[in-house]
């Protein structure tokens, strides 16, 4: 599969703050990408320095096959962007703002908008600044999809929503995405927002990337393991193998997860460690509680 | 394109309620600046002033708001503006966002353009208004832009346009207290001349290099977005901006016109430069600067046409002491002190010599003042005050002439064109003396087309050319104020901006008022010799007079003996002498059959050569070359009275003229009450009638301490008109503590001779035995005043003082009696008294001869009292008329003369009398030259006893020319029965002249043997010793050896 975006040693440097630090990904096209981190990660640097709106500080950008130093009107026309940063001109009425819009892709689908104005129930007449958070949020996505856009770059587009918006607004890009087979790269600091959506996952902290992994490969390593042994409160060995996380006792009981299940080999090398298991059960793990686990292994700041 | 449109409409959507007040600012200002607001009119001009101040004003401030709102729609700055991710090019943005300023800029300038265009402004001049419209309102665009592109929204835009006011502000008092403490050496003015348009120049490259860089941020912004860069364009651009305005080496925008920038040399080499007064200037520490002391010198220049004008400015120079040291005198290029305004002879070189009614202050005496010869600290002079030597000084000349650049026909609405500038004349007010023209003078002041830095105002003069005379405007145009009619006005700019704030006026309309008359500036007022009446304005032109370079020159001055306090420097007077400049009068020529211009421009070569003469005299060569004129010239001297000051030659050329015919009668009688001198035409012309207004009005209005000319009293005397009395009486009443109170009485002679006997006898009465008697007693007796011979002799009473006043006093006291009764001269003091005493009741007073005599004449109650010389001479003359009765006459008042006196004891008071009335011989003496028919009355005058002895003296003159009557009657003397001594008396003249008959005479009498026995022959001996040496002096030769042999 193709990467529509890739980046490779990514930095970029505000006075002495490293706010992206040797950001290596790729985001496959066709996927629904969840950019995770929590605030002050680096999220939203990053999409910055892709849609050329900064300039990374050093290392290399592409999107759309094209360096993203280079990003301009015929990139553009092809990304539609959200994010809770951007003002809109909020003088224009949602309808002067798709006019203006319009002309600047040629792709642009008229009846495709209408039809989401109805959906998204925007009012056509009233002016930006005299919608809510989240009306506004609507007229963005629809400027931003009424054309069609091979990716679509979602920053933070649910904060400040409520539930049902919220909901709405998953369901929306989730339904539109598999219609019309975009790329959604899509960040947040809230897990359970792009649990649903994401196809894949990446991790960011402190400007680090701490993980880029499709959700099913995640799902499928991550093994939350719990077992009982005779001793209460058994002292957990200190050389415990490096990919059991958040390895912890509670009176009989033992549970850690580990990242790289496989089966009856794990369950092996439990017995090898603590010969008096037993009741050893394997759960597969929600994409939450991998991040948990992640957050408490990296010290992620559990903002998530 | 498409998307161009798109975002350019949107923009304008957006804002188009701001580019609608935009817009009315921007017609209100073409409104304004095609309204023409007379000048005149105050109330609309003050409120225009504030219009047209406040409405540009309100245009930034609608530009301030409507450029922010056309720029932050899409900012540049930050990240979170909806456009960076939007496929719209920035160049498209770009592209819009300065279509919309360039619009903004346009639109004034096309409509002020069309404007000035419509007022007659010459295309080349709109066009550099236009680029400076366009630069003067890009100015404040690229400004506001700029901060705009560099502000993510309004607010911040706000914040970053106070910080850099402020900063533009503050910085400003920051650079120039550093330009003060950096400047601090050379605090003395400089001369503009080195400096020239440099600093407009400056000014304009700065203005240009701040707005280029500005757009680089602009382009920055929007094709690049980096900040950072934008930021050092800013810097350097404000940097280079400043760098221009102060060290920009290129004046592109150097004068073209002409006038004072020439910069060709001027051929200096038979020009002369003499310093004479100086004097030395102090000028406190200022502002860090030293105390100094500053020499100015007046110089005297010569040996160039007269056309010319030279203003010089010192380069500095040398004093070389005696010691040998050298003591640099630097001038630190002082100001030059500009030009004079044209005086006559360069206003006559234009107009060609059109004779100037009028003075009016432009008379120069080709001398021009050097400010700063040099200057230097207060330490170094004090130290070196007291040093002299040779001093040697480089000074720069510059030389310019003038020149008619327009004429114009004196009607309203007359205009004159040259280029943009355009001068009408819009109103005319006949004054009393004169007229009062209102001028609208039209000028255009581009910043790309700087003027000549020192160019004058123009001269105005009105010129009749059929008349041939002229008169030029009263010194000081009188300003009615108002201006403005443009566009540009006050705006929020830049320091050291050329376009901002300062004043920006592309058109200026100023009226102002001359008048054309005789000076309202001096007092009493003056008048002109011709009334500029109807007539005389119907045919007249309005001229004016520029002045254009001539070019430059260096020379240098040696001034020995210069000491640097200028305690020995020769003043003005230093270059005065007495005597005329003969060689400059010698090559002063009249042409055959001048014209009047050949005359006028004759008569000021005359005058100006005189301006060093410190004495005059009637004899000078002046007067001679100037009675050449003739009287048909007669106006134009009177003319030089009127315009040139100090006319001295002009009015003895004047007097020696019989002018009844000339018709310069009304001229003279317009110029009396400013030229008293004139007075003496009015007396030989007989204008005395005529002119009796002007008198009476002079002496009635006259000043406390003025003084009159005494013809002035004697003229209007001379008319007898009872009006006139009181105040001729009054007037000379007032002089009477004078010590000429005598003369001053003559002068009122031809008043009835009581009523001036009444005055003569108030005064008398108040000075009576106070200290002053001394000085009036005498007279109050010439007038009859009988008390004065009472307090006469009251005085002659008194016992001997030997105070010196008393003295006086009693010697006074014994003249009046002695001269003015018949009292005999050899009467001592209690004589006096006691032949008063006696002879009191038999003596009247004899008003015609001014004496108390035992057969006085009375004459009639309104008659005057002539001065008893003039009463003589008036017999004299109606003897020589015919009149038969005169001699009678004359006789008769001998006898009454002498009628009491005794021949031997009073010879000399008889010799006295004598003297009295030889006046009336004397006129037919001098008659007797002209006609010799006169010696009749001689003759008959011979007849006589009593008047004989009066004849020989009347003969000599008439002998002298040839009267060989009058000749033959002295050389026979016995036959009319005269005695030898008056023979030889009045021969002299004969003798002198070497008239044989006369010569021989002396001769044949010398060599009489009885002339020996004659009772005075020795007296007589000496006699004709004496008259022989005259004659051998005056070349006889029989004489001359007769004298030698009376030498051995």
């Amino acid at each position: 599969m193709d990467s529509i975006i890739e980046t490779h040693n990514l930095n970029r440097r505000f006075g002495r703050t490293e706010a992206v630090r040797d950001l290596t990904f790729q985001v496959p096209e066709g996927t629904i990408y969840a950019f995770l981190g929590p605030n002050g990660a680096g999220k939203t640097t990053t999409i910055q320095m892709l849609l050329n709106i900064l300039r990374p500080t050093s290392g290399e950008a592409r999107i759309l096959g094209v360096d993203s130093k280079s990003v301009g009107p015929a990139q553009l026309v092809q990304i539609g962007y959200v994010s809770e940063n951007q003002k809109l001109p909020e003088a224009m009425t949602v309808s002067e703002f798709l006019a203006w819009c319009k002309p600047m892709y040629p792709s642009w689908d008229d009846a495709f908008c209408k039809d989401l104005l109805a959906r998204f129930e925007l009012p056509a007449d009233r002016k930006l600044k005299h919608l809510s958070r989240g009306m506004k949020m609507k007229a963005a996505l629809l400027a931003s999809i009424a054309y069609r856009p091979r990716i679509l770059v979602l920053d933070e587009p649910f904060s400040g929503l409520d539930p049902l918006m919220r909901d709405e607004f998953i369901r929306g890009v989730l339904e539109l995405s598999e219609r019309e087979k975009w790329t959604v790269f899509i960040s947040s600091h809230d897990i359970d927002e792009v649990e649903r959506l994401a196809d894949w996952v990446g991790i960011l902290n402190m400007g680090k990337l701490h993980l880029s992994e499709a959700r099913e490969s995640l799902q499928r390593r991550f093994r939350k393991i719990e077992f009982t042994v005779s001793e209460e409160n058994r002292k957990l060995p200190a050389s415990l193998p490096g990919q059991w996380m958040v390895a912890e006792a509670a009176g009989c009981g033992v549970r850690f997860v580990t990242g790289e299940y496989r089966n009856g080999e794990t369950e092996a090398q439990i017995l090898k460690i603590f010969p008096d298991a037993v009741q050893i059960a394997v759960a597969p793990m929600p994409l939450r509680e991998i991040f948990l686990a992640l957050a408490r292994t990296f010290r992620i700041t559990p903002t998530l | 394109m498409k998307l161009f449109f798109h975002q350019f409409k949107k923009d304008f959507r957006h804002t188009w309620i701001l580019w609608l007040v935009w817009f009315v600012f921007v017609v209100i200002q073409f409104a304004l600046a095609a309204w023409n607001v007379s000048p005149s009119d105050f109330v609309r001009q003050g409120f225009y002033t504030q219009l047209a101040g406040l409405v540009p004003m309100i245009h930034s401030l609608v530009l301030f708001v409507l450029i922010p709102a056309l720029i932050l729609q899409e900012p540049t700055i930050g990240v979170t503006a909806t456009w960076f991710t939007r496929p719209m090019p920035p160049l498209t943005i770009l592209t819009s966002k300065l279509l919309s300023l360039l619009l903004l800029a346009l639109v004034p300038l096309i409509g002020q353009c069309a404007v000035l265009a419509s007022h007659g402004i010459v295309l080349g001049d709109v066009i550099l208004a236009g680029i400076q419209i366009g630069l003067n309102e890009l100015a404040w665009i690229t400004l506001v832009t700029v901060l705009a592109a560099l502000s993510p929204n309004f607010g911040w835009f706000i914040i970053a346009a106070v910080i850099f006011f402020a900063l533009q502000y503050f910085g400003g008092w920051i650079v120039s207290w550093v330009s003060l403490f950096y400047a601090r050496k050379n605090l003395v003015a400089s001369s503009p001349d080195a400096v020239s348009a440099i600093w407009q120049s400056r000014l304009v490259a700065s203005d240009i290099l701040r707005m280029f860089f500005f757009l680089a941020v602009i382009l920055t912004q929007y094709l690049c977005r980096r900040t950072r860069l934008s930021l050092i364009f800013v810097g350097i651009g404000f940097l280079a901006s400043f760098l221009a305005s102060h060290y920009w080496p290129w004046d592109f925008l150097k004068s073209r016109q002409g006038s004072t920038a020439a910069s060709h040399p001027f051929d200096a080499s038979k020009i002369q430069l003499e310093p004479t007064g100086c004097q030395l200037h102090s000028t406190p520490a200022w502002q860090g600067g030293d105390a100094r002391k500053t020499m100015g010198i007046n110089i005297f220049y010569s040996g160039i046409d007269p056309k010319y004008r030279i203003s010089l400015q010192s380069k500095g120079g040398e004093l070389t002491c005696s010691d040998g040291k050298k003591i640099p005198l630097s001038s630190n290029n002082s100001f030059s002190g500009g030009f004079l305004p044209p005086d006559l002879f360069q206003i006559g070189a234009a107009t060609g010599n059109i004779p100037l009614l009028s003075h009016n202050g432009v008379w120069s005496d080709h001398s021009c003042h050097v400010f700063g010869l040099f200057s230097m600290d207060e330490k170094t002079f004090a130290s070196n005050a007291s040093k002299s030597g040779i001093a040697t000084f480089r000074l720069k000349g510059s030389v310019s002439h003038d020149r008619i650049f327009f004429e114009i026909p004196l009607r309203k609405g007359a205009c004159f064109a040259r280029g943009s500038e355009r001068t009408t004349i819009t109103g005319m007010l006949p004054a009393s003396e004169g007229i009062h023209v209102t001028l609208s003078e039209r000028t255009v002041q581009l910043l790309l087309k700087p003027q000549p830095f020192q160019r004058q105002a123009p001269v105005f003069i009105l010129i009749n050319r059929k008349r041939e005379e002229a008169i030029v405007a009263e010194g000081g145009n009188q300003f009615h104020g108002g201006m403005v009619a443009n566009f540009l006005g006050g705006r929020m700019g830049f320091m050291f901006a050329a376009f901002a704030a300062r004043d920006n006026q592309v058109e200026r309309v100023a009226t102002f008022r001359i008048f054309f008359g005789p000076s309202e500036n001096t007092f009493p007022r003056r008048s002109l010799p011709v009334v500029l009446d109807h007539a005389w304005l119907a045919d007249a032109v309005l001229v004016g007079l520029e002045q254009v370079s001539d070019g430059n020159f260096e020379k240098t001055i040696t001034i020995p003996n210069f000491a640097l306090d200028g305690s020995n420097h020769r003043n003005l007077m230093g270059i005065h002498h007495v005597e005329p400049d003969l060689a400059a009068l010698n090559s002063i020529s009249l042409p055959e059959k001048p014209t009047r211009s050949d005359v006028w421009d004759y008569i000021l070569k005359i005058h100006f050569s005189s301006k060093c003469q410190w004495s005059t005299s009637d004899r000078d060569p002046q007067v001679e070359m100037l009675k050449k004129l003739g009287s048909e010239h007669a106006a134009e001297l009177v003319f030089a009275v009127s315009s040139l000051p100090a006319a001295y030659h002009e009015i003895e050329a004047l007097k020696t003229f019989d002018l009844r015919q000339s018709g310069v009668k009304p001229m003279v009688l317009r110029l009396l009450p400013q030229s008293q001198d004139l007075i003496v035409l009015v007396t030989r012309n007989q204008w005395e009638a005529d002119a009796a207004p002007v008198l009476f009005e002079k002496i009635v209005k006259q000043r406390p301490g003025e003084h009159l000319d005494r013809r002035w009293i004697s003229a209007l005397a001379s008319v007898r008109n009872p009006a006139t009395y009181d105040a001729l009486i009054s007037y000379v009443e007032a002089k009477s503590g004078e010590w000429r109170h005598d003369e001053y009485l003559d002068d009122i002679r031809d008043l009835p001779g009581p009523l001036v006997a009444a005055m003569v006898n108030r005064v008398w009465t108040k000075v009576r035995k106070t200290k002053d008697e001394v000085l009036f007693i005498k007279t109050a007796a010439t007038w009859g005043i009988t008390d004065a011979l009472d307090r006469a002799v009251e005085i002659l009473s008194e016992p001997v003082d030997n105070d010196k006043e008393k003295q006086a006093l009693r010697n006074k006291a014994r003249e009046a009696m002695r001269f003015i009764t018949p009292c005999s001269d050899r009467l001592l003091d209690a004589d006096i008294v006691t032949w008063y005493s006696a002879n009191k009741g038999k003596m009247t007073f004899d008003p015609s001869l001014g004496v108390f005599l035992f057969s006085a004449v009375a004459t009639a109650p309104d008659q005057p009292w002539p001065a008893p010389a003039k009463y003589m001479s008036s017999l004299g003359r109606r003897a020589v008329a015919g009149d038969a009765t005169a001699v009678d006459e004359i006789e008769n008042v001998y006898t009454r003369l002498i009628e009491s006196l005794d021949p031997k004891r009073d010879e000399g008071k008889i010799k006295r009398l004598r003297g009295l009335v030889r006046n009336a011989f004397n006129v037919l003496r001098d008659e007797m030259v002209k006609n010799p028919d006169v010696f009749r009355i001689l003759e008959q005058v011979n007849k006589k006893e009593k008047l004989r002895v009066f004849a020989p003296g009347a003969c000599g003159k008439a002998a002298a020319e040839g009267n060989e009557a009058a000749l033959d009657a002295l050389v026979h003397y016995q036959k009319y029965n005269w005695m030898l001594a008056d023979a030889l008396n009045n021969i002299g003249d004969a003798i002198r002249k070497n008239n044989p008959k006369a010569v021989d005479f002396v001769l044949g009498v010398f060599a009489d043997p009885n002339t020996q026995t004659l009772p005075d022959a020795k007296w007589v001996r000496e006699k004709l010793i004496g008259e022989i040496q005259n004659a051998a002096n005056a070349g006889n030769g029989k004489a001359k050896s007769v004298y030698e042999t009376i030498k051995r």
